[in-house]
């Protein structure tokens, strides 16, 4: 098998701006060729990230490798990453060429290839013909795709996007996700992201990095976060969660349940989790089924419905359950026709293995 | 709503008349031959004979002389001490002390400082020349210089030059290509302050000058020993320059200023 080779190895990084703590203990390893997007929500320390890599801050503490090479010390125009900013920071006082042949000045080609080689790079992101025009004279998605060019002229093994999309209109951005995910497989160079989209990053991203108050939480495959998250933060952010808390316990056959508020429900059998740990039981909302099928299911109860969402081609149903727990239930719309969703009290179950159970963490 | 409209116009021109018609005045009568001071009569009354008193003057070349080379020396030297106060100003934290530093000495009254600075050169035993009367002005216009230069500077956005870096500047390069070229109007513009505040100043030069007169001690001289007309042909003509250049100041800024306000992503 391959060795598998990192192109950005953070080791125990830190970084702090007076009393605030940005970046705390992050440990991430991003391999050579794979799009990988830092996701949080705002404050979360996914921009410090990137600009530690990008090497315009120096970490307080631990050490950033780039293909292999210590980088701590390495100032942004020795480094091999390029950056595309948020705000895209195109130079307004230049054309649209002399942008893009900026770096090119730095690589010792004389003028004619420089200007080929931007031509070139106007052609790849699908914009050709600006050459001489002011950058003050083009669109948002203009301006995007010549900040694009201008980072990726110089051919870096590592391209570093800040909020790329976050200034585009919703079905802008849907069709620059799509060619942002296009460009990387034709270029194959290691792409890192930051957004605080999460659609943006399952839709685009190898990996998703979810950081939340300068921690990692998780790093991992789309799929992998959204079926087996690993705290409760991450249960949270990516996609909907029903969250049931409460403490583990054994039944007499030996069985592991979740006791929360006088109801009890089947648990994932394996884990790491002990008999009397406060533990949070995570259920997807579309791994519940309504209905008469629901009974045959290990955790089934009756609940009352509160309401029913519809949302194109699905719906979503709130119901409660006895004793109060509220639960969010998604279901494909053609199915709420059915009798049994016009009545008040439905029935509705879903299988313990469909379910992740994680210990509660202390909120600090 | 019209009514307070034309109200606000009417205020505005008074404002304007109060403030230029005493020079306009000395304007008109530089142009009455007779040696009272008074508005020509007539038209055909009108008379450039005290200019051309003027430019015989004996003294009068070399203060204007003086003048002109002191507020040169005074434009380059303070141009560069408020670029360099605009760079330091990018980098620190605490923004507006700095900025509260560079304007303290607008708030010392210029004699106080005059003679201060008169004692301490003498103190160092630096005799007064036309240096002296330089570095005066320097401290005179610094504050003044720094406050346009710092404008342009606040309007640089730090990206713009964190992606020079990314795409390989130097400090030097970044400088070169993108730093001064967004704030060259704001550094011409503080090297203009300094040159017309030099050009205008008296109580400095006058406690710091040398055997060689500026200008505006000149003039002081004219009018405290009793002179003929000629100094009002030499107020019109310092007036009229002083227009000439505000019109080019104002016309350069506002080329400059579309320029770089276009700034926005």
């Amino acid at each position: 098998m391959p060795k598998v080779e990192y192109d950005i190895q953070m080791k125990n990084v830190s970084k702090e701006f007076g009393d605030i703590i940005a970046v705390e203990n992050l440990s991430l390893e991003i391999q050579k060729g794979e799009f990988l997007t830092i996701l949080g929500p705002s404050g979360s320390g996914k921009t410090t990230t990137l600009r530690l890599i990008g090497g315009f801050e120096r970490p307080s503490e631990g050490e950033i490798y780039i293909q292999g090479e210590l980088a701590n010390d390495i100032p942004p125009n020795k480094r091999s990453t390029r950056t595309v900013f948020q705000g895209l920071a195109l130079f307004t006082h230049m054309t649209v060429g002399e942008n893009i042949e900026y770096g090119l000045q730095f690589k010792g080609m004389n003028k004619h290839e420089r200007r080929d080689k931007a031509l070139q790079s106007l052609t790849i992101v699908d914009l050709e013909g600006v050459y001489n025009r002011k950058v003050t004279t083009l669109s948002g998605g203009q301006k995007q795709r010549i900040a694009l060019a201008r980072a990726l002229v110089t051919e870096p093994p590592i391209l570093l996007l800040d909020e790329p999309l976050g200034a585009l209109d919703e079905k802008l951005r849907e069709r620059m996700q799509a060619e942002l995910k296009n460009l990387h497989n034709k270029l194959g160079i290691t792409f890192v992201a930051v957004t605080h989209n999460q659609e943006e990053a399952l839709t685009m991203s190898d990996r998703i990095a979810i950081v939340n108050c300068g921690r990692l939480e998780q790093v991992a495959t789309p799929k992998e976060l959204y079926e087996s998250p690993k705290t409760e933060f991450v249960a949270d952010f990516i996609g909907v969660a029903n969250i049931i808390e409460g403490t583990l316990f054994e039944d007499k056959k030996g069985t592991k349940k979740l006791r929360s508020d006088e109801l009890e429900y089947f648990c994932p059998q394996q884990g790491e989790q002990n008999t009397g740990e406060k533990v949070l039981l995570i259920v997807r909302p579309e791994k519940i089924e309504i209905g008469k099928k629901a009974a045959s299911y290990d955790n089934s109860f009756d609940a009352d419905v509160e309401n029913v969402l519809y949302k194109g081609s699905c719906s979503e149903v709130y119901a409660t359950l006895r004793n109060g727990q509220e639960l969010r239930i998604r279901v494909e719309s053609k199915s709420i026709l059915r009798e049994e969703y016009a009545k008040d009290t439905i029935t509705i179950g879903w299988n313990m293995e469909d379910t992740v159970l994680l210990k509660k963490e202390s909120t600090a | 709503m019209i009514v307070l409209k034309i109200l606000l116009w009417i205020f505005t021109a008074f404002i304007l008349v109060f403030i230029f018609l005493p020079s306009f005045y000395l304007l008109i009568i530089s142009f009455e031959p007779s040696e009272m001071e008074r508005v020509p009569k007539t038209f055909s009354d009108f008379s450039i004979k005290w200019y051309i008193r003027l430019f015989q003057k004996q003294r009068l070349p070399a203060a204007i002389k003086q003048s002109v080379v002191i507020g040169i020396f005074t434009a380059i030297i303070t141009a560069c001490l408020s670029l360099l106060s605009g760079l330091a100003y990018r980098k620190l934290r605490r923004k507006s002390y700095f900025l509260g530093l560079l304007i303290f000495p607008i708030f010392v009254p210029g004699i106080i400082v005059a003679i201060s600075l008169s004692v301490f050169f003498k103190m160092i035993h630096l005799s007064a020349s036309m240096t002296t009367v330089i570095l005066g002005h320097v401290l005179y216009s610094l504050p003044f210089a720094s406050i346009v230069t710092l404008v342009s500077f606040s309007a640089l956005q730090e990206g713009v030059i964190e992606a020079a870096r990314d795409l390989g500047a130097n400090g030097f390069r970044a400088f070169k290509d993108i730093i001064f070229p967004l704030t060259r109007g704001g550094i011409f513009g503080g090297a203009l302050f300094g040159f017309l505040l030099s050009l205008n100043e008296f109580i400095r030069a006058y406690f710091l000058s040398g055997w060689q007169e500026t200008l505006p001690m000149y003039m002081f001289g004219q009018m405290k020993g009793g002179a003929d007309p000629s100094i009002y042909a030499l107020a019109g003509f310092i007036l009229s320059v002083s227009i000439l250049l505000l019109v080019f100041i104002m016309l350069y800024f506002s080329i400059v200023r579309s320029r770089s306000r276009s700034a926005s992503y």
